[in-house]
Formats: structure tokens, C-alpha cells, sequence
């Protein structure tokens, strides 16, 4: 009773802390917003749920389902990130350590942050079913509103998702390699390459309960048009080539719900719960103690002569400081080496390495294999070198001492971004010599203005959110669509540019440093 | 060098005001910047050190006012905020010299200023380790040497001996007499014994304004006469807490010596006592808060 009292206050003040946050009420309205997107009109340039050209009418079982079943596939990712900060929270505002001098159990304050994730999270779901109803009565094409065809999707689809989701997000948190953007990136692989396709494929393990909903819908579709190819099911935001959609609609009446299927899908709970239990065992209870004490990367550093040890004399005294006579210097190239070497600090040497590989690879491979797979792979190695930019005084509670010191805006901007920029330059070293020498001027400039804007938006970003996490989500879903699956438009190696797409990554570039002056600025 | 603080105001969101009309010139020495918790101290710090904008009023260092040119101060700045971080993974040194840039040391001249400075607040020898790794009151010495990095005309340390131990304690305090002669240290504090080691003149500050400024000799002499040693039961010490404002209490076979600030001899058993610096700045304190409207 005492610790179940203990779970829940835990949670409470979570939830408390988090929702009073600014961000919460723009996750509100982006909530909103989804519920727009996710069901759009019969003519529209995308469609979001079709079995080949056929869709059901917007009744409430149909939109209950369809929004639910995106919002269990949209916010497994974004839900994720959103909530990936329950335990780094305390760890920052140093409250952990306070509880951890209290009688709390590992598994109370798991289960309690978990509960806190899976309630914040449960907040935008019961929003976004609220939103599904405006809809459906916006859409007009039935209007009747059935209260329990509408929710129940959201509570046997999408909640049993949200705890697991709730649940991982604190695994993440306290699993030491996981914690920052590490795990940001092992998440949208699990997500990208694993879940969001499990449900699609038809795999046995279907957490996102699609299998639980589309069978009942195939079979209306077959129904309602004999012979029809149901194979072809898109669920997501699925744009036309060119033109817009012309659905036919059908109607479809809901699933059928039985114990056991109900059953199955709360049997995610136990999941949940289980995920909770490891996270427990894991949990180091804010104890920093444990962490070895890693020396210093000697190759990163200054060379310096090694101090002689021993227990020093008493010394009252003070030495006299020395004036300063030199002139100060406020150009860019000190601060951008220092940035540089900020950047670098702590990047395990393997990096370097795979990095250093790669480029090799990237000047003696076949050009289609570099421009397909080698310079992909190459732009997303730094993703956790450039996701800092902008926000790491910030982070780390060093921006009052920067804010102290001379041309406290653009200077420390613009270096941060030259250093990225350089790095871009530097992992794209072989493709640039392999485009310049076959002449290629038009792949040059679309990399150089790729490798402007990509660091630029972490700046940017960065100096907004006061966090790397937006960047790291933002640029892994654009390095999804664009270079790694040439999403027109969207790839900003340059390996597909053309002029209108590289003055387009230019003119983003100068966009986003001009948004984070304006972000460091008002803060 | 002439700092002058005027009609300097600082309302927060929620109408909180902070600081109000607080006006105060300061020229080269120690000033010691004293208040209890939340009297203004440190929005008055990040104002002068631009960090933070005043609501109305303005800084003006030597002629320049800082709203329109910041940089003016910031290049002779150095500022030891109440509460900030560093950078986990970097060493000392490497943090050190990362500020340096940031405050426009030449490379050369940076590594040569981050070796002193790491000399003199004693921490050459754990120069190399990350700071992630640094107890706190050895981040507070990092703090120091980064406030010192520039040769500041203008020093602002805020709570600046929070952590330290005492031989560091006193090495900070003449390191802070050592540095007046030639710039103007401001040290906010609510720590007298800080104060009365280095400060060659006193602010007192409270609910935002300021409440007095004063030289210590002129704050000890008007204290005098109004401070008591009295030797209570320890059956009547709680009522003498709650009647009286006491600055000292010390238990003793005969009871409890208790030191009291009042203008009035507060029981026939009192006697006259020397006032220490404390004793003059609870005194002021309290009269303040006296005249303050009842709420």
C-alpha cells in the first residue's frame, strides 16, 4: 500500500512537471493537427488507410480505427522521444539523488516513471480520439457519432502500444549506452525496420494490433467489391504520384471484439510490466559512483608534461596573477577549433576508424555504390556530433558563462556551424575529390550546400529546443526519406541534386542560422 | 574604472518584482553585495554582467551604457555565476581553454593563462581529469579560474566560496584583496564572514532595494551600543528566540550565552558587547523589515 502510494506520487509529480512545460501545449496542438491530417477528404493528394483504390466510409468504427492505428504507428516514434526524458530529468535537476537517499524502491520509481510516460502519452491518444470524433462530424460522410466503436480502438489498439512504448522509453533512459542520442538512433531502427513494418507483413508479434483490425475491413472491402485485390493495403501517409486520390468507399461496421482478442492485446501490459522489472534490475539508482573513471583520450589532447603527486603543503598564500597585455581576438578561427575540438571530445576511436574506412571506400568504390550506400552510410555517422549544435551550453548549464563573454550570439553560432560544416566536408572528402574530378560541378555544389544545411538545422534546431533530441529525430527521418531511399527532392548529398534542389539546401542553411540567432536572442 | 548602476528595476513574469530603483556607483576595490536568500543579489549580478536585461534603469561601465554596447563590459568582464556547469567529458584544462576562445584569447596566450590559473586555484594536478569527475567544491575553482581567464577590469563573483573548503575559503578571500587594487570586484554574498574578510566597502540589500552603503567601519560604528551578551536558563531560551533578535547562542555549564542586536539594554542581566560585522548587518536587516508596510 505505502509503496503503491509511493509509484503514484512519483508519477504524479512526473506528469505534473512535464505537462506544465510550454512544449506540452504545442504537443497538444500538433495533436489536433494530426487528427486533421490523419483523416483526409475523399480528393485529397494523399490517403492515410486504402485497400487498393477503396476505403471505408468515415463512420465512427472506421475512423476510430484508421486514427488509432496511426496514432499507434506515429507516436511508437514520436511518443517515444516525447516521453524519453522521465529519468534524465531528475538526473539534471538533480532530484535523483534526493530520492535515491529515500526508501523508494528501484522498481517503485520505474514503475512510476513508466506510469507517468504511459499517462502523458495516454493524454495525447484520449486528445487525439476527441479529435477523430470533430472529424468524423466534420467529414461529414456519416455523422453520427457511436461513442464505443470510436474509443474502443484507441483502448485495445493503441494504449496496450503506449505502455510498451512508456515502459522502453525508461529501459532507454537507464541502460547507460542508450540514455542520449544513441538511443534516439537504436530506436528508429527498431521502429523503422521492426515495428512499423510487423503489423504490415503480418508477423505474429503485432503490437500496433493491426492484424487485430484490417481482416474484418478486407473482408467488408471483398464484400462491398467482389474480386477486388485487397493486397494491396497502405496504411501511413501514402501520396499520389500526381493528381489526387479517388477513393471508392464501403462500410464497415467495426471489429468484433471477443475476450480473447481483447485479451491479447491488454496481454501487452504484462509486456509492459515485465520491460518495467529489467529496467528495475538495471537501474543504478542514480548511483555515478559506478561509472569507471575513464582517463582522458590522451590523442585528443594537448600533450602535457605529467604533474608530480603528493600531498601538498598548506598554502595560504596567493601567487599574483599576471596582467594580460595581449590584444583579444573575436575571429571565428579559435572559436571554431575550439568548437572542433568540443565537437570531437569524447568519439570513441572505432569512429574514427569506420569513418576513416568509409571515406577510403568512398575514393576507390564504383561511383553509383558510393553515391547509393557509402555516402548514406557516411552522413549518418555524425548525426551525434552535429545533434549538440546549439544546444549544448544549454544542456549542460555552461550558456551563463558564454552569455558573459563577448559577441555571445553569432560568433559561438556561426563557429558551431563551420565546425559541422567541416565535418560534413570531412566525411564526404571521397565522393567530393571522385564528383570534382569526373567534373561533376552540379554534385559538388548540391554536397557542399547539403553539408551547409545539414549542420545549420541542428544549430537551428538545437537553439530552439535547448535539446539535441529534435535534431536527432528530424534528421533521421529526413536521412530515411532522402538519402538512403531517394524520397524526391529530399536528398541533400548532392548525389541526386540539381541546381533548383541545391540552391533550395542553400537557401534552408541560411534560413535556419538566421532562426537560431533570432532562438538565442529571445532566450 | 566607474561602474554606475542606475534606477536599475527587474520585474519577472507573475509581476515578481526583483530588483527596484536600485541605483549604486562603484569604483575600484571590494564591494561586498550583502542580503539574505532572494533579496535581488544575483538578478543584480547577471544584470550587470548582461546576461540578464533590466526592466527599466541602466549599466553604464565607464561612460558606456550596456544595453547599447554589451560588449563593452563583457571584454572586461569576468563573472563567476551562483549556479553553472561544464562540460562532463572535457578536462579542466581543455574547458578552460574552450572559455578562453570564447573570450577571445589568442591559442598561445590561452594555454599559458589556463596553466596559471590552474596554479593558482590549485588544480594543476587535476588538470587532465574530466570535470564529470570533479567534487563540487572543485568545479566552484574551475569557475574561479575561468572568471579570471580574460585579466577582468571587472570582477563578479556571485556566492563565490559555496563548496570550497576552508584553506581554499581563505585563499579565494586574499585572492579577492589581492585583485581589488586595480578593478572593481563586486562579491555577492550572503555569508558575512566573506564580506568582513576582503570588502572594502558594503551593500546591503533586501526585498530589491538597497538598503544601505556603507564602508564596514561605518556599518560597525553604528551598531555600537547595540549589541548584548546575556547568560539565559535553557528553560527560557525559546522565549528569548522569539522575542529577541539573536545573532549568537553558546551552551555553557551556567546556561546559555546568547548574543543579542537590539537598541535597548534587553534585560538588566545584559552587557555591552563589540559588535562584529554580523551583529551591524542584522541590525540594519531588521530595521529595514520594521519599516517595511505590514502586508
Amino acid at each position: 500500500m505505502k509503496s503503491a502510494r509511493a509509484l503514484l506520487e512519483i508519477a504524479r509529480a512526473d506528469v505534473l512537471e512535464r505537462t506544465r512545460r510550454p512544449g506540452y501545449l504545442i504537443i497538444l496542438g500538433v495533436t489536433l493537427y494530426a487528427a486533421y491530417i490523419f483523416l483526409p477528404p475523399n480528393h485529397a493528394p494523399y490517403a492515410t488507410l486504402q485497400f487498393g483504390n477503396h476505403r471505408g466510409v468515415y463512420n465512427s468504427a472506421w475512423v476510430g480505427s484508421q486514427v488509432s492505428l496511426l496514432a499507434s504507428i506515429f507516436l511508437s516514434l514520436v511518443g517515444f522521444y516525447l516521453v524519453k526524458n522521465a529519468v534524465s530529468g531528475d538526473r539534471r535537476s538533480r532530484v535523483g539523488p534526493i530520492l535515491a537517499g529515500t526508501p523508494l524502491t528501484r522498481l517503485d520509481y520505474v514503475l512510476g516513471k513508466a506510469l507517468a510516460n504511459l499517462a502523458i502519452l495516454t493524454s495525447i491518444v484520449a486528445l487525439l480520439a476527441v479529435g477523430a470524433a470533430v472529424m468524423q462530424w466534420v467529414r461529414g460522410e456519416d455523422t453520427h457519432i457511436a461513442p464505443l466503436p470510436l474509443v474502443i480502438p484507441f483502448v485495445l489498439g493503441t494504449l496496450p502500444v503506449m505502455s510498451v512504448v512508456a515502459a522502453v522509453a525508461v529501459l532507454f533512459e537507464v541502460v547507460p549506452g542508450l540514455r542520449g542520442g544513441g538511443g534516439n538512433v537504436a530506436w528508429f531502427i527498431v521502429w523503422s525496420f521492426g515495428l512499423a513494418q510487423s503489423g504490415l507483413r503480418g508477423a505474429s508479434i503485432d503490437l500496433l494490433g493491426v492484424t487485430f483490425m484490417t481482416p474484418s475491413m478486407i473482408a467488408a472491402c471483398q464484400r462491398a467489391f467482389p474480386g477486388v485485390d485487397t493486397t494491396q493495403m497502405s496504411l501511413g501517409l501514402t501520396f499520389k504520384s500526381s493528381g489526387v486520390w479517388n477513393l471508392t468507399t464501403y462500410r464497415w461496421e467495426g471489429v468484433e471484439w471477443t475476450g480473447a482478442m481483447a485479451a491479447a492485446r491488454l496481454a501487452w501490459l504484462l509486456v509492459a510490466f515485465a520491460i518495467c522489472l529489467m529496467t528495475a534490475w538495471i537501474f543504478d539508482r542514480f548511483d555515478t559512483a559506478e561509472v569507471a573513471v575513464k582517463p582522458p583520450r590522451r590523442w585528443l589532447s594537448w600533450p602535457r608534461p605529467s604533474a608530480a603527486q603528493g600531498p601538498a603543503p598548506l598554502a595560504l598564500a596567493t601567487p599574483r596573477l599576471t596582467t594580460l597585455a595581449t590584444p583579444l581576438d573575436f575571429g571565428l578561427r579559435s572559436m571554431t577549433l575550439a568548437e572542433l575540438r568540443l565537437m570531437l571530445r569524447g568519439i570513441s576511436f572505432f569512429w574514427f576508424l569506420i569513418t576513416a574506412g568509409l571515406v577510403l571506400a568512398s575514393l576507390l568504390a564504383p561511383l553509383p555504390a558510393v553515391n547509393r550506400g557509402i555516402l548514406p552510410a557516411l552522413w549518418i555517422l555524425p548525426l551525434l556530433i552535429w545533434s549538440p549544435l546549439g544546444n549544448r551550453d544549454a544542456v549542460h548549464g555552461v550558456e551563463v558563462l558564454m552569455r558573459s563573454a563577448p559577441s555571445p550570439v553569432v560568433r559561438p553560432l556561426l563557429a558551431q556551424w563551420l565546425a559541422g560544416f567541416m565535418i560534413a566536408i570531412a566525411v564526404s572528402l571521397g565522393a567530393l575529390l571522385r564528383w570534382s574530378a569526373a567534373g561533376d560541378l552540379g554534385a559538388v555544389l548540391g554536397l557542399l550546400a547539403g553539408a551547409a544545411f545539414v549542420p545549420a538545422l541542428a544549430v537551428a534546431l538545437g537553439a530552439w529546443s535547448r535539446s539535441s533530441k529534435f535534431f536527432e529525430v528530424v534528421y533521421l527521418l529526413l536521412w530515411y526519406a532522402g538519402p538512403l531511399n531517394r524520397a524526391p527532392g529530399l536528398d541533400f548529398t548532392g548525389a541526386t541534386a540539381g541546381a533548383l534542389a541545391t540552391s533550395i539546401w542553400a537557401s534552408l542553411a541560411i534560413l535556419c542560422m538566421a532562426a537560431a540567432i533570432v532562438a538565442r536572442r529571445r532566450s | 574604472m566607474l561602474l554606475s548602476i542606475q534606477s536599475v528595476s527587474k520585474r519577472y513574469r507573475g509581476d515578481r518584482l526583483a530588483l527596484s530603483d536600485f541605483s549604486l556607483e562603484i569604483g575600484p576595490g571590494v564591494l561586498g553585495l550583502l542580503g539574505p536568500n532572494g533579496a535581488g543579489k544575483s538578478t543584480l549580478m547577471r544584470i550587470i554582467a548582461t546576461v540578464t536585461r533590466p526592466s527599466s534603469g541602466r549599466v553604464v561601465w565607464n561612460g558606456v551604457e550596456a544595453a547599447r554596447d554589451p560588449d563593452a563590459i563583457r571584454r572586461v568582464l569576468g563573472y563567476l555565476p551562483q549556479d553553472f556547469g561544464v562540460y562532463p567529458n572535457l578536462t579542466a584544462r581543455e574547458f578552460l581553454e574552450y572559455l578562453a576562445a570564447a573570450k577571445g584569447l589568442p591559442s598561445r596566450v590561452a594555454r599559458a593563462r589556463t596553466e596559471e590559473l590552474l596554479q593558482l586555484v590549485h588544480l594543476h594536478d587535476a588538470a587532465a581529469r574530466r570535470l564529470g569527475d570533479f567534487s563540487g567544491g572543485m568545479r566552484q575553482r574551475v569557475g574561479i579560474a575561468q572568471a579570471l581567464l580574460n585579466d577582468p577590469r571587472l570582477l563578479i563573483v556571485d556566492e563565490p566560496t559555496g563548496g570550497l573548503d576552508p584553506e581554499e575559503r581563505v585563499r579565494f578571500r586574499n585572492l579577492l584583496a589581492e585583485l581589488a587594487g586595480e578593478r572593481v570586484v563586486i562579491l555577492s554574498t550572503h555569508i558575512v564572514s566573506d564580506v568582513e574578510a576582503s570588502a572594502t566597502r558594503i551593500a546591503l540589500i533586501a526585498s530589491g532595494r538597497l538598503v544601505e552603503d556603507a564602508t564596514p567601519e561605518a556599518l560597525l560604528a553604528a551598531a555600537q551600543g547595540s549589541c548584548w551578551e546575556w547568560v539565559v536558563p535553557s528553560a527560557r531560551f525559546d522565549e528569548i528566540k522569539r522575542t529577541h533578535l539573536v545573532s549568537g547562542t553558546m551552551r555553557r555549564g551556567d546556561g546559555v550565552h546568547v548574543r543579542v542586536v537590539s537598541d535597548e539594554r534587553p534585560s538588566p542581566d545584559a552587557v555591552p558587547a563589540t559588535p562584529g560585522l554580523e551583529d551591524a548587518y542584522l541590525r540594519r536587516l531588521s530595521a529595514h523589515r520594521s519599516a517595511l508596510p505590514a502586508r
